[in-house]
């Protein structure tokens, strides 16, 4: 057997030691930073002496523009490093995918040289001499164009970092400041600002006016209005992120030093705690990342301020601006910031199960930026509940939020990359109410699907939009017994979707314990379900007879109460106990 | 509460008590509970994880523990244990090689395996723990954790107040 001369493996590719997602970090940092600094300098420009007059009155003016003109100079320094991390990050996170194509190259050719090494070795005479030849010179022109790729990666990894470096350089002293502040390139954020303002209700404008922008322009505007560019529709998810993170690290870091000088107001505290608990469900998922090595999560909505002090809140795992397949799942009764990091837990299984499908890239979006009611007016002793209860019973919040779900939507849709994706909107409980809303308001998806709904606003599913309607009622979830149609609900919120009147089609939920059943669409059954319809795998749901049809109906809301009234009452009684104590303590008027 | 009288408080306050006291005791095994299942999270990360890494020629890796709390207001409280794990690759095997290994190390280590439509992704699960693998030529992305364990209102919001841990870096 005459020698072959079989090419050596591929040595690997070095890991990436910057990673995408640090660079986002220090990004989200550098533009926390700005963000500060232009509101002093906006409020060191504003300030106006009292009514002085002469040699005072000009010396304060005076001040009061120095001011503001160094902290002019320190903002434009920033800005230019916001945008070198940013441009840093965009190349780690090229870097990093040329680095994926390079791996599963490499594992092919090494495959293949091993597969000749055997064959070669097996062999007893030359008859296939020419063959292995032949397979060995292509091997080794194929190694040596991976050596060459895996050195040009190398390379531009090195002028990357070298770069943002020299960026970095470029803009730590006084008099480099001063330079950029007096650049004829420099963005003008208030014209920017204007334009912004007046494209705010046109999605579809504003996306393409941001499109058109220098990346610098989008930055500075980025750290002039993050409260703007990060709630906007029509603004690239990616862009919404970079202006709702650094907003937020500027709020944890503004609002914790008025604490510490006593100089928080109710207001302010409710700001604060709303932002503490999106820190704290975002770092939950912090070490998740994407196909780029970016962050997995994106901080879509951010509104702490809003909601009679609940706050406002979206989360988005994966980007759904390129995403083939985008959820939107619209949550219900007691929906608050705080709840944010149980509610993202479900989602992202949600994600995963849609992921699993195979059927496509996908995002999947936590919506929670409308008014929710507060309490459970299901629960006697949950006093939220009882105080909120015209929240729930009227349909004043659920109209509301189905309009700015609707916005929210149609933002999605504006910034679509490519084909429009496969929309999805999903809503729990009280959610089901407001997606109900928006979905007669004309919410432009593709399927809607209602779970645990306490009812909709129309009679039927073709009355409710032009999108597939799927339904998810668990026969022991009383708040999906609330609408009415056949199990006799009271029908305060609309009409039971379930209902075989409604037209809707109603998936398999499996069923679980009685005090479960409103909590548990995210999981078995259910779950499953959710993602094929997310993912497109209609045919793959199971169907589950509606409410009224032969084999879909079970305990009316009356006789379900009746029912879990035995299960529950240890639990009442714990409840009780607990509530009669700490009142038997604290009045000592009893 | 002066409508009740003494009378309630003479029966309401032992019955608060008790069911205080019972409450405790529950806490104690609810603590347990979730101890057990980090104890065989860890176990995972330091056995068959660690295999997987062998076995696929994986770089460093590191990742975070952080817990959840489960149900809501209309449903008792519980916690979701959640272990993120990532590592680098090198593409030492095809993904599809990836997969096979990653998920026969599984099964040998008496997991029930299920691999879905995507062929990136390797499910599995193993009394109280769940794994999910999504191996890629770049990565290996390991979610490693469990369902809701039903525990006192108390406790999930002590697990739940804990902050995110780092699981450290390691080869």
């Amino acid at each position: 057997m005459s020698p072959v001369a079989v090419p050596a493996h591929v040595p690997p590719c070095p890991p990436l030691t910057s990673t995408p997602a640090g660079a986002q970090d220090l990004a989200t940092d550098l533009r926390a930073a700005t963000i500060a600094v232009k509101n002093v300098q906006g409020w060191a420009t504003s300030i106006a002496a009292p009514t002085w007059q002469g040699a005072a009155a000009d010396a304060h003016e005076h001040a009061a523009t120095q001011a503001a003109a160094r902290l002019d100079v320190g903002e434009a320094a920033l800005d230019r490093a916001v945008a070198a991390a940013d441009r840093f990050a965009e190349r780690l996170a090229r870097l990093f995918v040329r680095r994926t194509r390079i791996n599963a190259d490499r594992a092919e050719v090494n495959d293949l040289i091993d597969a000749l090494v055997a064959e070669v070795a097996a062999a007893t005479d030359d008859t296939r001499s020419a063959e292995f030849g032949r397979r060995a010179d292509a091997l080794s022109g194929r190694t040596s164009a991976l050596r060459a790729r895996i050195e040009a990666w190398q390379a531009a990894l090195a002028r990357a970092e070298a770069d943002f470096v020299a960026a970095l350089h470029g803009v730590d002293g006084v008099a480099e400041g001063v330079a950029a502040a007096a650049a004829p390139a420099r963005p003008h954020a208030g014209d920017l600002s204007r334009q912004l303002r007046r494209l705010r209700d046109d999605p579809v404008a504003l996306a393409g006016w941001w499109r058109g922008l220098r990346r610098a322009e989008q930055e500075a505007l980025t750290t002039e209005h993050p409260e703007l560019v990060g709630n906007a529709g029509g603004v690239p998810m990616a862009d919404r992120d970079e202006a709702n993170r650094a907003r937020l690290t500027r709020d944890l870091d503004f609002y914790a030093q008025r604490a510490d000088d006593n100089q928080l107001t109710r207001a302010d505290a409710r700001v604060l705690a709303n932002a503490e608990f999106v820190d704290e469900a975002l770092d939950e998922h912090a070490d998740r990342t994407d196909d780029a090595g970016e962050h997995l999560t994106g901080l879509l909505a951010y509104t702490p301020e809003l909601h009679s002090g609940d706050g406002g809140v979206a989360v988005g795992f994966g980007d759904p601006d390129t995403a083939d397949h985008v959820s939107v799942n619209v949550p219900g009764l007691t929906t608050d910031t705080s709840s944010l990091a149980g509610n993202l837990d479900k989602t992202y299984d949600l994600h995963q199960a849609a992921v699993d499908e195979g059927t496509g890239s996908v995002a999947s979006v936590y919506w929670a930026d409308y008014d929710a009611p507060s309490g459970n007016p299901l629960n006697p002793l949950d006093p939220l509940g009882q105080a909120d209860f015209d929240g729930v019973a009227l349909t004043g919040k659920a109209e509301a939020g189905g309009e700015r779900l609707d916005d929210f939507v149609d933002g999605l849709r504006a910034s679509d990359q490519g084909p429009p994706a496969h929309l999805t909107a999903i809503g729990h409980s009280y959610g089901s109410t407001a997606v109900g809303h928006a979905a007669v308001d004309g919410l432009a998806v593709d399927d809607v699907v209602l779970i645990g709904s306490p009812g909709v606003p129309a009679a039927t599913a073709g009355e409710l939009t032009d999108a597939d309607v799927w339904v998810g009622s668990k026969d022991h979830d009383p708040v999906s017994l609330l609408g009415s149609g056949d199990r006799g609900g009271v029908g305060a919120l609309g009409h039971d979707p379930a209902d075989t009147a409604f037209g809707g089609t109603r998936f398999a939920t499996g069923d679980g314990e009685l005090l479960d059943n409103h909590t548990s669409y995210f999981t078995g059954a259910s779950l499953a379900n959710l993602a094929h319809v997310v993912a497109g795998a209609d045919h793959e749901v199971t169907a589950q007879p509606p409410r009224g049809a032969p084999g879909g109906g079970h305990l009316t809301l009356p006789e379900l109460l009746i029912a879990a009234s035995g299960a529950s009452a240890a639990d009442a009684l714990a409840d009780a106990g607990a509530w009669l104590w700490e009142h038997s303590s604290l009045d000592d008027r009893l | 509460m002066r409508l009740l009288g003494t009378a309630s408080l003479t029966l309401a306050v032992p019955l608060a008590l008790a069911l205080l006291g019972l409450s405790a005791c529950d806490d104690d095994a609810d603590r347990a509970a979730v101890d057990r299942v980090v104890a065989a999270a860890d176990d995972a990360r330091g056995g068959v994880l660690h295999r997987i890494a062998q076995a696929l020629a994986l770089g460093d890796a590191d990742g975070s523990r952080s817990f959840t709390v489960c149900g809501d207001a209309l449903a008792p409280g519980g916690v979701v244990l959640n272990d993120v794990v990532r590592f680098d690759s090198a593409g030492a095997l095809t993904e599809q090689e990836a997969a096979s290994a990653a998920a026969g190390l599984l099964e040998d280590d008496g997991w029930q395996v299920r691999r879905p439509g995507d062929p990136r992704i390797v499910s599995a699960t193993k009394g109280d723990l769940t794994m999910r693998l999504e191996i890629t030529p770049a990565q290996l992305q390991v979610d490693l954790g469990s369902g809701c364990i039903e525990t006192s209102r108390e406790v999930a919001e002590e697990y739940d107040d804990r902050p995110r841990i780092e699981l450290g870096r390691s080869p």
